[in-house]
């Protein structure tokens, strides 16, 4: 009898396995343009890299560093993953406003890096950066399972990571023309409550390299999708 | 379970699956003789997909969907095939068409999910919020 189930069982599942679809799991490359068309043959000045806090905050010495740390890492992916010729670093330069903005409505600003560098564009970006590293109590609602009446409880919070806002813009050095701007805001939350590390902040940040090349040079995305064989 | 009891109904099994998918097979093909060449022309479509001839595979797919219209399993494969061309806008359209006559069918489902969220990271942001073919949005798009 119990053999006889097994069969029918068997052979339920041979049938089921004729009707159902037969899809098979496929990875494919999908190509993205780029925003911007380049040939590959201009000369790209990166700066400045702008600090500007949120509004009713001062700049701290985090907000420094991870400027200084955003040049390096942008000069390096520009110059290592989207292979466009850089402009050695000027360390004389001296916008005259610390405002983004302010400075995308001055032509003249971009037409000197021009001039004094041989720039055919100019990437400049402003950052913020917010370290949240702290913890404390807060009240929260629990029902308890004894008697379902709600009771209120203190729980440990711990908010630990870094907190990105990051303007990008690319300007036309010779018109001072805004060509792409990309606006990055991010949260990358940390394991760890101590950060004592600033400096390695962006090494891990995959998807703003991404993007940030994604700007300059085409690029590939790996996906996977399910194909019918027949 | 003895050894030969075994053999017995894997045999069995087998038999059943061999016989299931010739009837099935020889019932569709006998009746529209169009069928059979879209089975074939999916067959040599996926076969140039895997290869990753993908111009060839799309072409095979949509000769497929010239013979047997409206088949979203043939529409599958050519949003999947547009989308592995670059054909982003269309591969859009082909979902939405081939969910709009299977709404329910999980490989156009899981697959229009994936690329939705493909498109709306890198295609054009803010076009794609509504979600025609519903679910949630997969990590590994």
């Amino acid at each position: 009898m119990r053999r006889r189930t097994i069969e029918l069982l068997a052979i339920l599942v041979a049938i089921a396995a004729v009707c159902s679809a037969g899809t098979r799991e496929v990875r494919i490359e999908l190509h993205l343009d780029p925003e911007l068309p380049l040939e590959g043959t201009e000369n790209v000045f990166v700066g400045p890299i702008l600090i500007e806090p949120r509004e009713g905050e001062s700049v701290q010495s985090v907000d420094m560093t991870a400027a200084k740390e955003f040049e390096i890492f942008l000069r390096k992916i520009l110059r290592r993953d989207a292979q466009l010729h850089l402009i050695p670093k000027r360390d004389d330069l001296r916008p005259p406003s610390n405002n983004l903005a302010a400075l995308l409505q001055d032509a003249d600003f971009w037409k000197t890096i021009r001039e004094e560098n041989g720039a055919d564009y100019v990437v400049a970006a402003s950052i913020d950066v917010k370290v949240l590293d702290r913890a404390g109590y807060t009240t929260e609602e629990y029902v308890s399972p004894q008697d379902g009446k709600t009771y209120f409880r203190q729980v440990m919070v711990e908010e630990t990571g870094f907190s990105y806002d990051i303007l990008l813009v690319v300007v036309e050095a010779e018109t001072g023309k805004l060509l792409h701007r990309e606006q990055i805001t991010d949260f990358q939350p940390k394991s760890e409550r101590k950060l004592e590390e600033y400096t390695d902040m962006f090494t891990d940040l995959y998807t703003l390299q991404n993007r940030l090349v994604g700007i300059f040079v085409p690029r590939a995305v790996q996906v996977k999708r399910a194909l019918y064989a027949d | 379970m003895k050894p030969l009891r075994k053999k017995k109904l894997l045999i069995k099994a087998g038999a059943t699956l061999v016989l299931a998918a010739a009837i099935s097979t020889g019932i569709t093909f006998a009746r529209d003789p169009n069928v059979k060449e879209a089975s074939a022309e999916m067959k040599w479509g996926f076969k140039a997909a895997r290869r990753g001839y993908w111009q060839e595979a799309l072409m095979r797919f949509e000769h497929a969907n010239e013979l047997t219209p409206n088949q979203p399993r043939i529409l599958n494969n050519i949003a999947v095939a547009q989308e592995a061309n670059g054909r982003y806008e269309m591969a859009l359209l082909t979902y939405q068409e081939g969910l709009s006559l299977a709404p329910n069918n999980s490989a156009l489902r899981r697959n229009y999910t994936r690329f939705q969220e493909f498109y709306a990271s890198y295609i054009a942001p803010p076009e794609i919020a509504d979600d025609k073919g519903g679910g949630d949005a997969q990590k590994d798009n």
